[in-house]
């Protein structure tokens, strides 16, 4: 069994190398930007690449190139029921719906017409969101219906860009303000403004769909759990201040108290439903609190998870201390 | 067993709800565009909609609602293996080379040096395509490895739109003169140079990768071969006059004798490969004289084939007489 790994820095596949290693389990590292990749990975069973929402390249292929993979026969890291959905909040619009998971109920429109009538008989605040973006990227409240219509005008007009300059300069502002954040972070915030992103201007503008969520009032956390390979991990993450997002504040806590194990069930569950390797659910409470799901990701950052103080397997039970889940990835493989 | 279907006039639901109300088939028609599209499908087994490559709204989402369905146990048409790498020949380049190739050799690269190392040590001429376009559209002869560097640097510069004005008027002009287009069609092509399609207006232009085929030369036409359901039909299509380009010449032979059996038979041999529903493969002819793939798309022109005068058995036996090969697909999916 050998497995090819492409390799990014500060992605999974840091751990990946380190755990082959240690292990001595056979692998090389492969780059699947080439136009050979096929060939290069020939000699391999296994394909695992951490690719990345951001990397305009990655959006542009990964997906297609994984699956054709898969097609011949090997495995990969993320497989089709991971990722065809990764970055994509109309996918999982559909799918959570299919499964019939406990989600916040959501909309989108095609054209202009039905999202105006919509608008005409619902009620706000609503929570518009572009379909692709982490860490609260391209997530906006909407009090109003004079505001949505505005943004129904944009969405069917000249569209959005898929990089907030102004949101990424506030959220560089707000975290160096709450000592998350140096003053360089800061002056790169000011420069994003004058420069935009590799990926916005590879992939220009978001339009011909407008996407809405209910909003869920009196949430001042959301709970993120991970399920790799029948274990899970969490982390709650606090809202930023003055705001109702909480993915990408940057103000986490780990404690086993804070964490409700249906919420951990839930996931279990949702995971076996999509068949999905690695599922990273993030959930918030209705008014009865009971878990809904907002949104899914196979990939999160590397660091985040490091401080959590344990993890629950499926007959959830916790097991503390440490751990790498980068190697339960490679282990599910094998 | 309940079908629901997604009725567009003039694709394969036309005759897929004439089968059904002929045949007695539980059916009700759906629309996918609507916000609520998994709750009015409820009651059905099976999803089947003719999405298009040509409308926006459905390259947005009609294969992430597929996905869904799907993983809710329901039966679509089409289905995963069928659609992911429709209208996308990044993708199929991929899966061709993984299932053992017979495509025409192919190059991707996601970088502006890659590109230019690659056009140092290659020879010309070579096909420029973009990803995603059918009839030819967004398909070129590239003669000197000077206009390769042009291209590669409109691919990572402006990048193309999707919609190629002067292409479009110069293939009207062809048509009309070859009698297949009336004057209308000239002034509607002229008023195109001006006023983009909806298509290229709502879709960001193509950029950040260039894809080049090798060029076949002396192939004075190409097949296509239909497999669906075990059985397949296929036509010539003979080359605009002094072009390369056959896909949309308008120009087609459907005769028994035009068409060669080892194109039939590595059709089969595909699509067996590639566990697809229904798929049309274009074949060109290589200096050996073997049949090789020059990209594959589930849909084709409901009325194009409707001329052909028999189909091929999986154990190539020819049935002579018409058929209605969107019937096959419904009762492929019972």
């Amino acid at each position: 069994m050998r497995i090819a790994i492409h390799h990014r820095e500060c992605s999974f596949s840091d751990r990946w190398i380190a755990y082959c290693i240690k292990n001595s389990i056979d692998y090389k590292l492969v780059n699947c930007y080439e136009s050979n990749i096929i060939h290069q990975i020939k000699d391999c069973e296994i394909l695992m690449w951490h690719h990345s929402h951001v990397d305009y390249k990655d959006a542009l292929f990964a997906k297609q190139l994984l699956y054709a993979v898969a097609q011949g026969g090997k495995k990969t890291f993320p497989d089709y029921n991971t990722c065809w959905h990764f970055d994509d909040k109309v996918g999982q619009k559909y799918l959570f719906e299919a499964i019939e998971a406990p989600c916040i109920p959501s909309y989108i429109f095609y054209n202009k017409k039905d999202a105006i009538d919509w608008v005409a008989k619902t009620n706000f605040p609503k929570v518009f969101k572009l379909r692709r973006g982490a860490g609260s990227a391209n997530v906006k409240l909407v009090k109003t219906a004079k505001q949505a219509l505005s943004l129904i005008n944009r969405a069917f007009g000249k569209g959005f860009s898929q990089f907030d300059r102004i949101g990424y300069f506030q959220n560089r502002l707000n975290k160096y303000r709450s000592g998350k954040d140096n003053l360089i972070g800061v002056l790169k915030g000011i420069g994003r403004m004058i420069l935009n992103t590799q990926f916005s201007k590879q992939f220009g503008y978001e339009k011909g769909y407008i996407y809405f969520q209910d909003y869920i009032p009196n949430n001042l956390f959301d709970i993120r759990v991970i399920v790799i390979s029948g274990k899970a991990f969490a982390i709650k993450r606090m809202v930023r201040k003055d705001d109702f997002r909480a993915s990408g504040s940057g103000n986490i806590v780990y404690e086993k108290e804070h964490f409700q194990v249906d919420t951990v069930k839930l996931a279990f569950e949702l995971t076996d439903k999509i068949q999905s390797q690695c599922a990273a659910f993030d959930f918030i409470y209705d008014s009865s609190g009971k878990p809904m799901v907002v949104e899914l990701s196979y990939g999160f950052t590397i660091e985040g998870y490091d401080p959590c103080v344990g993890y629950w397997d499926k007959s959830l039970q916790f097991h503390e201390g440490s751990f790498i889940p980068q190697d339960w990835m490679i282990e599910s493989l094998l | 067993m309940k079908i629901a279907i997604h009725h567009r006039p003039g694709s394969f639901s036309d005759r897929w709800i004439t089968y059904c109300a002929e045949k007695g088939i539980d059916h009700k028609l759906v629309n996918c565009y609507d916000s609520n599209i998994m709750l009015q499908l409820k009651d059905c087994d099976a999803l089947m909609w003719h999405f298009s490559h040509v409308d926006y709204k459905d390259v947005l989402f009609a294969k992430q609602l597929l996905y869904s369905v799907a993983q809710s146990g329901k039966k679509t048409f089409p289905d995963y293996k069928t659609c992911w790498h429709f209208d996308d020949k990044v993708g199929q380049k991929y899966l061709f080379e993984v299932i053992g190739s017979h495509l025409v050799p192919s190059y991707v690269f996601y970088s502006r040096e890659d590109a230019k190392k690659w056009i140092e040590t290659t020879t010309f001429p070579k096909v420029f395509k973009l990803r995603n376009g059918s009839a030819s559209q967004n398909v070129k002869l590239v003669n000197s490895s000077n206009h390769a560097r042009k291209l590669v640097k409109q691919a990572f510069g402006k990048g193309f739109t999707q919609f190629d004005r002067v292409g479009h008027l110069k293939e009207t002009i062809r048509k009309y003169r070859e009698g297949k287009m009336p004057l209308m069609g000239i002034f509607k092509a002229v008023g195109r140079l001006f006023i983009s399609t909806k298509f290229a207006k709502m879709h960001s232009k193509e950029s950040g990768y260039i894809y080049f085929q090798d060029f076949i030369p002396n192939n004075k036409f190409d097949i296509r071969v239909i497999v669906i359901a075990g059985k397949a039909f296929a036509a010539k299509r003979i080359v605009r006059k002094n072009d390369f380009r056959a896909s949309g010449s308008g120009n087609i032979l459907y005769q028994k004798e035009q068409i060669p059996i080892d194109s039939i038979k590595l059709a089969f041999q595909l699509t067996n490969n590639l566990q697809t529903q229904c798929v049309a493969f274009d074949f060109l002819y290589n200096d050996a004289g073997n049949p090789v793939v020059i990209e594959m798309s589930y849909g084709f022109p409901t009325f194009a084939t409707d001329p052909c005068i028999g189909y091929w058995d999986d154990a190539y036996k020819f049935h002579g007489g018409s058929f209605i090969a969107q019937n096959w697909m419904v009762e492929s999916i019972l």
